[in-house]
Parts: structure tokens; C-alpha cells; sequence
């Protein structure tokens, strides 16, 4: 016993801790392939359109703010759509994933065990049809109910796009809520909803955080619905904005690049305050 | 299965418990009713819509009502269509491209990544990072990169080599892209990668170790095989994603040069949104789906052969 014990120690160090040089070269490689291009961009974005033109990839240039002195303008108001589209979305989302997760995850009785079964089915089947599908009869659908060209139209299709996601990833943490603490508050008279709010809620609530963030992102920079469901470009989400530029100024690099940071910086700021909450979003989304 | 549900069910005890499964039950069918009806109005009816519309006769005059059922007819043209066996052919290299790649590099860079060390936790919160950019900055960025006088072409200048004309060339194009998708798309195998590597028991290197298995060894014997689940997993959901992907896309080639990097979604966005043939759109969009579907179908046997 004392023996494996020590093996043990032994190779715990030597799998975790003792590398050798082999992969301390390999994460500096990564680093150049998504650390460089990065860097990269971010120098682009100071630099004077003039200096890109005479070279692009010249290393020398006098850092300017011109790029974004001239973007600030049009990328405001882009930005400004992307903040009420992905805080429309988020909102909406959790307001009916959250609630739905729940009655996902209790199975009540044999009728309701059927339903969440076929609920189920249909999630994962929605979740695998690609955005670009159904992109026709979406914008009948919100052409008749008047809803194109309006932040709202997007919200909508938004939220149910990202839906099936929220609901197969918030439902584990409800599984796991023991329901003798539910049947506990019931006794006591709480009702169904208030058992909800104020029991089951709070103890799923990393799983919803981690949700409302992954949504957020997602719908902040949401390309495909944003440039089909609008037709005014002066209502264009950021995303939305960014694919004109690809067609309208192909050339104009600085501008473009100045554009990318700039609507890459919320990204950022969420980035750092959630870093671990997004892996773990990744790896369940993944595995279910 | 039903020894579960017998389990699950509430004790009947008395009178109060008879009533108390059937006030709950409504109480369920309002907390999943808002989400159910979201998803049928803008999910699955706008599916079932394009099914009819796939077996409809439908231009931009009769778009909005009057749809003729014509069968099969929109079947015929797309499947003897040059067109849409070269995007079959097309989406098939990109998402190959994408698959292997992930894999292969998805897997050395998760072994180099998986110590508890600052470099390797700083390193892999830069990749998380960028898989959390918005595609169409990660598109640009490297339509930039990409550029004839750009940044890769410079490098290659640097060490002896000529310019590649990477998104100009009906040869390359696709693999360009594809790379692209790939540069977006790794975060997410290394992630999976590093976690199931850490998973591994450490007693069982450490067996290894003991039985004189040299670091390559181990790696190739005793790694891999445990990781066959992950593998498994991550090739389904890269081949899925491959046979979706619509937004680098749109934002790098828009298709071209020609059609040559015009993959399934976008030729089906294509037709019906830039040539309004919503027919012909549909069909092609039916299609790409009934693949997608049995990928998914593979998916969820993995998955869950793997729970």
C-alpha cells in the first residue's frame, strides 16, 4: 500500500509537472499561429491607410488613431443594434429555457415522461438543422407578421435558433437538484412556481450564467439573420455590418481591421470575466 | 426504463397526494409551453415549410401564397445538375480538411497543452478566445492574412518562397477556407482532447512507467485507445459542422472564384436568395439536411454508447 502510494506521487509528477522541452515548444508555436494573427490585426488597425497601401505587411509606420477616429461613427450604431439584439436574445432565451429545462428534467408521471421524451427528440433534431435552411420560410413567417427590419424579428429567430442549446445544456444542472428538497419547500405550502424561483433556481444557476454568456456572444456577433432579415443598413448589427464591408471596401484594410478590434472588444471584456465558465460551456455542449 | 418512472412517481398517500400529481402536471405544461411554442413557429414550422416548398412549384411572383405541389419535379434538375454534385464534392473536401485537421492537431496541441502550468493555462485561453470571436472578424482577419500582398504571403517571401494566390485560385480556395474554419474551430477539439486527457488515471501511465514503456509508447498504446471516444465524438460533430458551415463562407469567398468554393448551404442559399429558385434552394437545402441528419444520428450512438 505504502509502496503504490509512493509510485503514485511519483508519476503524478511525472505526467503533470516534469516536461520536457517538447511541449514547452509546441504552446509556443500555438502561440504564434493564434497570438500572431491577433497581434497582427490589432498593429493594422494603427496604422495610416497610406502605409498599408504603399505595403501591408510593412512593420514600420507611425501608430495613428485615424482608423478609428473614421469607423467610430458607422460602428456605433452597429454596435448599439448588436447590444439590443444580444441582450433581446439572452433575455428571451433564459425567460423560456429556464422554466422549460426544469419541466424537462422532472418526470412527474408516465404522460409527462413521454413528453419530455418527445420534446427531447425534437430539440436535438432542431438544433441540427443548419441556420442557413431555413432562412426562407423564416422570413415569410416574419415578413407576414411584419417583423422584418425590426430588432425584434431577430430576437425572435435568434432565441429559437439558440433554444435547443440553452434548454440540452441548462437541464443537467436541474437533474441534478435532489427532489427531496423540492417535496421539502412543498410541504411547507410553497407553491410550484415559488419552489421554482426560490429553491431549484439558485442551484442550477452556474449552468444558466454559463448559458446566458454562451448566447450572448453567440448572438452579438449573429451574421446570416442580421443580413437577410434587414434590409436598411443603417439598422445592420455588427456582424452584419462587417460582411458589407467585405463587399463594399474589400481593400481598405486599416478601416476594416479597426472595425474587427472594435467590435471584438465586448467580446474581450466578457472573455475575461468568464474565461473557466466558457470551457466548461464547451465541453457540455459537446458531450451532453 | 419503467422500474425509473415507477420510482419517480409521487407516493400516493391520502387524499392530498391524489391531487397533488395533477396540479403539478398543469403547473409543467406552463413552464415548457413558452419554449415549445417558440420552437414550433420559428423552428419547426419554418422546417416544414421548406419540405412543401421542396415539393412546390414556387417563384419570386408566388412566394407568399399559391404554391403548386409538383412531386418530385425540383428533384430532377438538382440531381443532374453539374452544379450540385461539384458543391457535394466541395463541401466533402472542406469538411475532410476540417475533420482531419481538428483531429490531428486537435490532439498534439491538447498533449502539449495539458499541464498545470501559466504558459499552457494562458495558452489555451487564447485559442478559447478566438472560438469565441465572431465569424465574420475571424473572416476578415484572415481575408487580410490571406491577401496577395498580406501577411503569409510576406513570410513565405521571407524564407525563399513565392506568393500563393490562396483565395484567388480555383485549386486552392477551398483548402483555404477550410483552414480558416479549422484556425476558428480547434479551440473546441483541444478543449475535449484536454479533458479527457487529464482524465486519464494517473496510475495507469504510472504502470506504464514502471513496466518501462518509453513517453511514445504510452502515447500510442495506452493514450490513443482511451481517447477512441473522443475521437469518435469529434469526428461526427467536425463532419456536422463541416456540412453546415455557411459563414466563413460568405464572409471570405462569397463562393468563388466560380463556384469553387461554393459548398451545400451556400449553393441552397444561393438559389433561392440571389437567383430566387426557392424550389431548386430547398431541394438542395433538403438534401444537405438528410446528410447532416445521419451524421447526427452517428452522433448520438457515439454519445451515447459513450454516457
Amino acid at each position: 500500500m505504502a509502496s503504490s502510494l509512493a509510485t503514485r506521487r511519483r508519476a503524478a509528477v511525472s505526467v503533470h509537472d516534469r516536461q520536457g522541452v517538447g511541449p514547452r515548444i509546441g504552446r509556443v508555436i500555438i502561440f504564434l499561429l493564434y497570438g500572431i494573427p491577433l497581434l497582427w490585426v490589432l498593429a493594422t488597425s494603427f496604422k495610416p491607410e497610406s502605409a498599408i497601401l504603399k505595403n501591408p505587411s510593412g512593420l514600420t509606420f507611425t501608430p495613428t488613431l485615424a482608423q478609428y477616429r473614421g469607423v467610430v461613427g458607422q460602428v456605433w450604431p452597429a454596435m448599439l443594434n448588436s447590444l439590443q439584439i444580444g441582450i433581446g436574445t439572452t433575455v428571451l432565451t433564459l425567460a423560456v429555457a429556464v422554466p422549460a429545462s426544469y419541466a424537462l428534467a422532472r418526470r412527474r408521471n408516465r404522460v409527462w415522461a413521454r413528453i419530455i421524451a418527445v420534446t427531447l427528440g425534437l430539440l436535438i433534431v432542431l438544433q441540427m438543422v443548419p441556420q442557413a435552411m431555413t432562412i426562407m420560410p423564416l422570413y415569410s413567417i416574419l415578413a407576414q407578421w411584419h417583423l422584418t427590419n425590426t430588432i425584434f424579428g431577430i430576437v425572435l429567430a435568434t432565441s429559437a435558433m439558440v433554444l435547443p442549446f440553452a434548454i440540452l445544456l441548462i437541464r443537467p444542472f436541474f437533474l441534478g437538484v435532489p427532489v427531496e428538497l423540492e417535496e421539502a419547500a412543498t410541504m411547507d405550502g410553497a407553491s410550484i412556481w415559488s419552489v421554482f424561483a426560490r429553491v431549484v433556481m439558485p442551484l442550477a444557476r452556474n449552468g444558466i450564467i454559463t448559458v446566458a454568456i454562451m448566447i450572448f456572444m453567440q448572438s452579438w456577433g449573429e451574421l446570416l439573420y442580421g443580413t437577410t432579415f434587414l434590409s436598411k443598413p443603417d439598422a445592420y448589427p455588427v456582424g452584419a455590418m462587417l460582411a458589407l464591408q467585405t463587399t463594399l471596401y474589400g481593400t481598405e484594410w486599416g478601416h476594416l481591421m479597426a472595425l474587427g478590434v472594435l467590435i471584438t472588444l465586448p467580446v474581450l471584456v466578457l472573455f475575461i470575466f468568464s474565461q473557466r465558465r466558457l470551457m466548461q460551456g464547451m465541453l457540455s455542449g459537446a458531450v451532453k | 426504463m419503467a422500474a425509473d418512472l415507477e420510482l419517480s412517481a409521487p407516493p400516493r398517500r391520502g387524499s392530498i397526494a391524489i391531487r397533488r400529481p395533477r396540479r403539478r402536471r398543469t403547473g409543467m405544461v406552463w413552464f415548457l409551453g413558452p419554449a415549445v411554442a417558440l420552437l414550433v413557429v420559428f423552428s419547426l414550422y419554418p422546417l416544414i415549410t421548406l419540405i412543401r416548398m421542396a415539393f412546390s412549384d414556387v417563384g419570386p411572383t408566388n412566394l407568399l401564397s399559391g404554391w403548386h405541389w409538383v412531386g418530385f419535379h425540383n428533384f430532377g434538375p438538382v440531381l443532374s445538375s453539374a452544379e450540385f454534385w461539384g458543391s457535394l464534392k466541395t463541401t466533402v473536401y472542406f469538411t475532410a480538411g476540417v475533420t482531419v485537421v481538428d483531429l490531428a492537431l486537435g490532439f498534439v496541441f491538447a498533449s502539449w497543452l495539458s499541464y498545470r502550468s501559466l504558459d499552457a493555462r494562458f495558452v489555451q485561453a487564447l485559442m478559447v478566445f478566438v472560438w469565441a470571436l465572431p465569424s465574420a472578424v475571424v473572416g476578415n482577419i484572415w481575408r487580410f492574412l490571406f491577401a496577395d500582398n498580406g501577411f503569409v504571403n510576406k513570410l513565405l517571401g521571407e524564407v525563399g518562397l513565392g506568393a500563393v494566390n490562396w483565395l484567388g485560385s480555383a485549386q486552392l480556395s477551398i483548402w483555404t477556407v477550410s483552414l480558416i474554419a479549422c484556425w476558428a474551430s480547434l479551440p473546441l477539439s483541444v478543449v475535449l482532447f484536454r479533458a479527457a486527457l487529464l482524465n486519464i488515471p494517473t496510475e495507469l501511465l504510472d504502470a506504464a512507467a514502471v513496466d518501462g514503456a518509453s513517453r511514445w509508447q504510452t502515447r500510442v498504446r495506452i493514450v490513443l485507445p482511451l481517447l477512441r471516444p473522443t475521437f469518435l465524438i469529434l469526428t461526427i460533430l467536425n463532419m456536422m459542422y463541416g456540412f453546415r458551415s455557411f459563414d466563413y463562407i460568405y464572409v471570405v469567398t462569397h463562393g468563388g472564384p466560380g463556384t469553387t468554393t461554393t459548398t451545400l448551404p451556400y449553393l441552397s442559399y444561393r438559389d433561392a436568395f440571389i437567383k430566387f429558385d426557392f424550389g431548386r434552394g430547398a431541394v438542395e437545402a433538403i438534401l444537405s439536411m438528410i446528410m447532416v441528419a445521419a451524421l447526427g444520428l452517428a452522433y448520438l450512438r457515439a454519445s451515447r454508447k459513450e454516457a
